[in-house]
Protein backbone atom coordinates (compact mmCIF):
# COMPACT_ATOMS: atom_id res chain seq x y z
CA UNK A 1 0.00 0.00 0.00
CA UNK A 2 1.19 3.55 -0.78
CA UNK A 3 0.03 5.96 1.63
CA UNK A 4 2.07 9.07 0.21
CA UNK A 5 -0.22 12.18 -0.14
CA UNK A 6 -1.58 12.91 -3.45
CA UNK A 7 -1.13 14.08 -5.87
CA UNK A 8 2.29 15.24 -5.49
CA UNK A 9 2.81 11.37 -4.31
CA UNK A 10 5.94 13.03 -2.60
CA UNK A 11 5.25 12.82 1.39
CA UNK A 12 3.65 10.40 3.93
CA UNK A 13 3.18 13.31 6.43
CA UNK A 14 1.85 16.98 6.01
CA UNK A 15 4.94 19.15 7.02
CA UNK A 16 3.05 20.95 9.33
CA UNK A 17 1.92 17.57 10.90
CA UNK A 18 5.56 17.13 11.72
CA UNK A 19 6.04 18.33 15.37
CA UNK A 20 9.68 19.38 17.21
CA UNK A 21 8.75 19.30 20.43
CA UNK A 22 7.08 16.28 22.15
CA UNK A 23 4.93 16.53 25.20
CA UNK A 24 4.16 13.91 27.56
CA UNK A 25 1.00 12.86 26.31
CA UNK A 26 2.05 12.44 23.14
CA UNK A 27 0.82 9.06 21.90
CA UNK A 28 3.20 6.64 19.77
CA UNK A 29 1.31 3.91 17.54
CA UNK A 30 3.26 0.69 18.22
CA UNK A 31 2.43 -2.57 16.85
CA UNK A 32 2.73 -5.56 19.18
CA UNK A 33 4.15 -8.93 17.67
CA UNK A 34 3.46 -7.59 14.17
CA UNK A 35 -0.12 -8.42 14.93
CA UNK A 36 -1.98 -5.82 17.35
CA UNK A 37 -2.13 -2.04 16.88
CA UNK A 38 -1.64 -0.16 20.51
CA UNK A 39 -0.13 3.14 21.32
CA UNK A 40 1.80 4.50 24.23
CA UNK A 41 2.22 7.83 25.44
CA UNK A 42 5.72 9.10 25.25
CA UNK A 43 5.68 9.47 29.19
CA UNK A 44 4.87 5.86 29.41
CA UNK A 45 7.66 4.73 26.82
CA UNK A 46 10.27 6.78 28.59
CA UNK A 47 9.37 5.40 31.92
CA UNK A 48 10.35 2.04 31.52
CA UNK A 49 12.11 1.35 28.42
CA UNK A 50 14.23 -1.51 27.18
CA UNK A 51 18.26 -1.03 28.47
CA UNK A 52 20.00 1.70 26.24
CA UNK A 53 23.45 0.39 24.67
CA UNK A 54 24.60 3.67 24.84
CA UNK A 55 23.45 7.24 26.41
CA UNK A 56 24.98 9.68 23.80
CA UNK A 57 24.57 13.66 24.38
CA UNK A 58 24.69 16.27 21.84
CA UNK A 59 27.71 18.61 22.84
CA UNK A 60 26.86 22.43 23.19
CA UNK A 61 30.07 24.74 22.56
CA UNK A 62 29.80 28.16 23.76
CA UNK A 63 32.33 30.92 22.07
CA UNK A 64 30.73 34.49 22.99
CA UNK A 65 31.03 35.92 26.41
CA UNK A 66 27.44 36.78 27.43
CA UNK A 67 25.44 33.73 26.38
CA UNK A 68 22.78 31.83 28.79
CA UNK A 69 23.01 28.52 29.15
CA UNK A 70 19.74 26.35 29.32
CA UNK A 71 18.23 23.71 27.79
CA UNK A 72 21.31 21.41 27.06
CA UNK A 73 23.11 18.88 29.19
CA UNK A 74 26.57 18.66 27.81
CA UNK A 75 28.06 22.39 27.74
CA UNK A 76 32.04 22.98 25.99
CA UNK A 77 33.57 25.92 26.62
CA UNK A 78 35.51 26.95 23.76
CA UNK A 79 37.30 30.10 23.99
CA UNK A 80 40.97 31.33 24.39
CA UNK A 81 39.97 35.11 25.41
CA UNK A 82 37.36 35.15 29.19
CA UNK A 83 33.73 33.98 28.91
CA UNK A 84 31.03 35.04 31.18
CA UNK A 85 28.22 32.55 31.13
CA UNK A 86 25.06 32.48 32.84
CA UNK A 87 23.19 29.84 33.16
CA UNK A 88 19.56 29.35 34.17
CA UNK A 89 18.16 28.04 37.69
CA UNK A 90 18.62 24.57 38.63
CA UNK A 91 15.73 22.15 37.76
CA UNK A 92 14.50 18.93 39.22
CA UNK A 93 16.07 15.87 37.95
CA UNK A 94 18.45 18.04 35.36
CA UNK A 95 22.19 16.44 34.53
CA UNK A 96 24.54 18.83 33.13
CA UNK A 97 28.19 18.57 32.64
CA UNK A 98 30.44 21.69 31.94
CA UNK A 99 33.83 21.46 30.58
CA UNK A 100 36.44 23.58 29.42
CA UNK A 101 37.58 22.32 26.26
CA UNK A 102 39.94 25.42 25.14
CA UNK A 103 43.58 25.50 26.33
CA UNK A 104 43.93 28.52 27.75
CA UNK A 105 43.67 29.97 30.96
CA UNK A 106 41.68 33.00 30.80
CA UNK A 107 39.03 31.83 33.87
CA UNK A 108 35.69 31.52 32.22
CA UNK A 109 32.60 32.24 34.80
CA UNK A 110 29.37 30.64 34.66
CA UNK A 111 26.92 32.58 37.13
CA UNK A 112 23.80 30.76 37.74
CA UNK A 113 21.13 33.54 37.58
CA UNK A 114 19.65 31.90 41.00
CA UNK A 115 20.06 29.14 43.42
CA UNK A 116 23.88 27.69 44.07
CA UNK A 117 26.23 25.19 43.06
CA UNK A 118 26.70 23.61 46.27
CA UNK A 119 24.50 25.07 48.67
CA UNK A 120 26.25 28.82 48.88
CA UNK A 121 28.00 29.69 45.98
CA UNK A 122 26.71 30.47 42.51
CA UNK A 123 30.07 30.92 40.18
CA UNK A 124 31.90 28.61 38.95
CA UNK A 125 35.51 29.26 37.12
CA UNK A 126 37.38 27.59 34.66
CA UNK A 127 41.06 27.77 34.09
CA UNK A 128 42.09 25.03 32.51
CA UNK A 129 41.52 22.78 29.67
CA UNK A 130 39.11 19.92 30.72
CA UNK A 131 38.51 21.52 34.09
CA UNK A 132 35.06 19.89 34.42
CA UNK A 133 31.50 19.59 36.55
CA UNK A 134 29.31 17.23 36.41
CA UNK A 135 26.05 18.80 38.05
CA UNK A 136 22.53 17.40 39.41
CA UNK A 137 19.82 19.53 39.73
CA UNK A 138 18.14 18.48 42.81
CA UNK A 139 15.52 21.52 43.45
CA UNK A 140 14.55 24.70 41.85
CA UNK A 141 17.71 26.65 43.87
CA UNK A 142 19.59 23.83 44.24
CA UNK A 143 22.56 21.75 42.32
CA UNK A 144 24.41 18.60 43.13
CA UNK A 145 28.14 18.16 42.37
CA UNK A 146 28.00 14.87 41.08
CA UNK A 147 32.17 15.23 40.36
CA UNK A 148 34.19 18.45 40.27
CA UNK A 149 37.31 17.58 37.80
CA UNK A 150 40.53 19.58 37.97
CA UNK A 151 39.30 21.37 40.84
CA UNK A 152 36.77 23.82 39.40
CA UNK A 153 36.57 26.83 41.71
CA UNK A 154 33.65 28.31 43.36
CA UNK A 155 32.88 31.91 44.55
CA UNK A 156 29.97 34.57 44.80
CA UNK A 157 26.85 34.25 46.72
CA UNK B 1 -7.29 14.78 6.68
CA UNK B 2 -9.31 14.42 10.19
CA UNK B 3 -8.22 10.75 11.60
CA UNK B 4 -10.39 10.66 14.61
CA UNK B 5 -12.77 7.83 15.30
CA UNK B 6 -16.60 8.40 14.11
CA UNK B 7 -19.47 8.84 15.24
CA UNK B 8 -17.90 10.21 18.65
CA UNK B 9 -14.84 12.23 16.84
CA UNK B 10 -13.24 12.56 20.26
CA UNK B 11 -10.58 10.05 19.89
CA UNK B 12 -7.71 8.93 17.29
CA UNK B 13 -7.07 5.90 19.30
CA UNK B 14 -9.27 3.71 21.14
CA UNK B 15 -8.52 4.27 24.81
CA UNK B 16 -8.77 0.59 24.97
CA UNK B 17 -5.70 0.03 22.60
CA UNK B 18 -3.47 2.54 24.79
CA UNK B 19 -1.43 0.42 26.48
CA UNK B 20 1.18 1.93 29.55
CA UNK B 21 4.39 -0.68 29.59
CA UNK B 22 5.95 -1.62 26.32
CA UNK B 23 8.19 -4.69 25.22
CA UNK B 24 11.13 -4.05 23.67
CA UNK B 25 9.42 -6.05 20.66
CA UNK B 26 6.97 -3.68 20.02
CA UNK B 27 7.26 -1.69 16.82
CA UNK B 28 6.94 1.60 16.05
CA UNK B 29 6.38 3.04 12.87
CA UNK B 30 8.79 5.44 11.53
CA UNK B 31 8.90 7.69 8.30
CA UNK B 32 12.05 7.86 6.99
CA UNK B 33 12.47 11.63 4.67
CA UNK B 34 8.99 11.33 5.50
CA UNK B 35 8.51 9.43 1.60
CA UNK B 36 9.50 6.04 3.17
CA UNK B 37 7.59 3.93 5.75
CA UNK B 38 9.46 1.80 7.86
CA UNK B 39 9.57 0.29 11.63
CA UNK B 40 11.63 -0.10 14.56
CA UNK B 41 11.59 -2.16 17.69
CA UNK B 42 11.84 -0.35 20.88
CA UNK B 43 14.60 -2.10 22.12
CA UNK B 44 16.71 -1.00 19.01
CA UNK B 45 15.41 2.09 18.77
CA UNK B 46 16.48 2.83 22.31
CA UNK B 47 19.85 0.84 21.61
CA UNK B 48 20.86 3.25 19.13
CA UNK B 49 19.00 6.63 20.05
CA UNK B 50 19.88 9.61 18.97
CA UNK B 51 22.12 12.05 20.82
CA UNK B 52 20.02 14.01 23.94
CA UNK B 53 20.75 17.47 24.19
CA UNK B 54 19.10 17.57 27.31
CA UNK B 55 18.83 14.87 29.88
CA UNK B 56 16.02 15.23 32.80
CA UNK B 57 15.71 12.41 35.55
CA UNK B 58 11.98 12.45 36.84
CA UNK B 59 11.84 12.49 40.54
CA UNK B 60 9.89 10.03 42.88
CA UNK B 61 9.61 11.10 46.61
CA UNK B 62 8.82 8.83 49.26
CA UNK B 63 7.09 10.13 52.22
CA UNK B 64 7.46 6.79 54.62
CA UNK B 65 9.31 3.70 55.37
CA UNK B 66 8.51 1.20 52.04
CA UNK B 67 10.36 -0.41 49.38
CA UNK B 68 12.17 1.64 46.44
CA UNK B 69 10.99 0.75 42.88
CA UNK B 70 13.44 -1.33 40.66
CA UNK B 71 12.32 1.18 37.83
CA UNK B 72 13.14 4.81 39.26
CA UNK B 73 16.64 6.57 39.09
CA UNK B 74 16.31 9.68 41.22
CA UNK B 75 14.62 9.05 44.45
CA UNK B 76 14.24 11.50 47.55
CA UNK B 77 13.28 10.99 50.82
CA UNK B 78 10.67 13.38 52.27
CA UNK B 79 9.97 12.91 55.73
CA UNK B 80 11.06 15.64 58.40
CA UNK B 81 10.10 13.10 61.37
CA UNK B 82 9.71 9.86 61.67
CA UNK B 83 12.67 8.28 59.29
CA UNK B 84 11.67 6.45 56.68
CA UNK B 85 13.49 2.76 56.34
CA UNK B 86 13.56 1.96 52.81
CA UNK B 87 14.74 -0.83 51.49
CA UNK B 88 15.83 -1.36 47.68
CA UNK B 89 16.50 -4.46 45.48
CA UNK B 90 19.69 -5.71 44.26
CA UNK B 91 21.67 -3.65 42.23
CA UNK B 92 21.40 -4.38 38.25
CA UNK B 93 24.40 -3.52 35.98
CA UNK B 94 24.06 -0.21 34.31
CA UNK B 95 21.50 1.33 36.99
CA UNK B 96 21.88 5.03 37.59
CA UNK B 97 20.09 5.67 40.84
CA UNK B 98 20.41 8.82 42.55
CA UNK B 99 18.74 8.98 46.71
CA UNK B 100 18.38 12.37 48.12
CA UNK B 101 16.91 13.61 51.66
CA UNK B 102 14.62 16.20 50.75
CA UNK B 103 13.14 17.59 54.40
CA UNK B 104 15.39 19.43 56.45
CA UNK B 105 15.25 16.47 59.46
CA UNK B 106 17.68 14.87 61.22
CA UNK B 107 15.78 11.81 62.22
CA UNK B 108 18.41 9.48 59.84
CA UNK B 109 16.67 7.65 57.29
CA UNK B 110 18.30 4.23 56.25
CA UNK B 111 18.07 3.31 52.80
CA UNK B 112 18.90 -0.96 52.90
CA UNK B 113 19.95 -3.53 49.91
CA UNK B 114 17.83 -6.41 49.98
CA UNK B 115 21.50 -8.20 48.36
CA UNK B 116 24.49 -6.90 47.47
CA UNK B 117 26.45 -3.67 48.54
CA UNK B 118 26.71 -0.25 48.24
CA UNK B 119 30.95 -0.15 47.68
CA UNK B 120 31.84 -3.99 48.52
CA UNK B 121 30.98 -4.20 52.25
CA UNK B 122 27.99 -1.74 53.66
CA UNK B 123 24.12 -2.96 52.61
CA UNK B 124 22.76 0.24 54.45
CA UNK B 125 23.10 4.17 53.98
CA UNK B 126 21.75 6.75 56.50
CA UNK B 127 20.45 10.22 55.38
CA UNK B 128 20.53 12.97 58.17
CA UNK B 129 20.08 16.28 56.66
CA UNK B 130 18.97 18.04 53.76
CA UNK B 131 20.66 17.55 50.49
CA UNK B 132 22.89 14.78 51.83
CA UNK B 133 22.92 12.67 48.61
CA UNK B 134 23.98 9.48 47.12
CA UNK B 135 24.82 8.54 43.11
CA UNK B 136 25.63 5.38 42.37
CA UNK B 137 26.00 3.40 39.36
CA UNK B 138 25.27 -0.57 39.32
CA UNK B 139 28.19 -2.69 37.93
CA UNK B 140 26.89 -6.00 38.62
CA UNK B 141 24.07 -7.93 40.30
CA UNK B 142 25.65 -7.70 43.94
CA UNK B 143 27.34 -4.24 43.38
CA UNK B 144 27.09 -0.59 42.95
CA UNK B 145 29.70 1.90 42.67
CA UNK B 146 29.38 5.33 44.69
CA UNK B 147 30.02 7.81 42.07
CA UNK B 148 29.14 10.50 44.73
CA UNK B 149 28.85 10.99 47.99
CA UNK B 150 27.43 14.58 48.76
CA UNK B 151 27.01 15.54 52.40
CA UNK B 152 28.57 12.50 53.93
CA UNK B 153 25.88 10.01 53.30
CA UNK B 154 26.68 7.16 56.44
CA UNK B 155 27.56 3.50 55.31
CA UNK B 156 27.02 0.52 57.30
Amino acid sequence: MDTRLYPSGKKIIPVGWIETTPTGSDLIKVVRGNSTQKAIMLQNLFKSFPTMAKLPFTETAYATTGAAIKGVSCVALNSLTKLALTIAAPEVGWLLVIYQKDAGTAAHTVTLTSGTYNGTNKIATFNAQNKGLVLLGVSATRFIIVANIGTVTFSGT
Amino acid sequence: MDTRLYPSAKQVVPTSQVITVPVSSDLIKVYRGNSLQKAISIANLFATPPALTKLTLSETTYLASGAIAADVSFVTLNSTTPACAMTIAAPAAGRLLVIRQKDSGTAGHTVTLSAGTYDGSLTIATFNALDETLVLFGVSATRFLVVANVGSVGLS
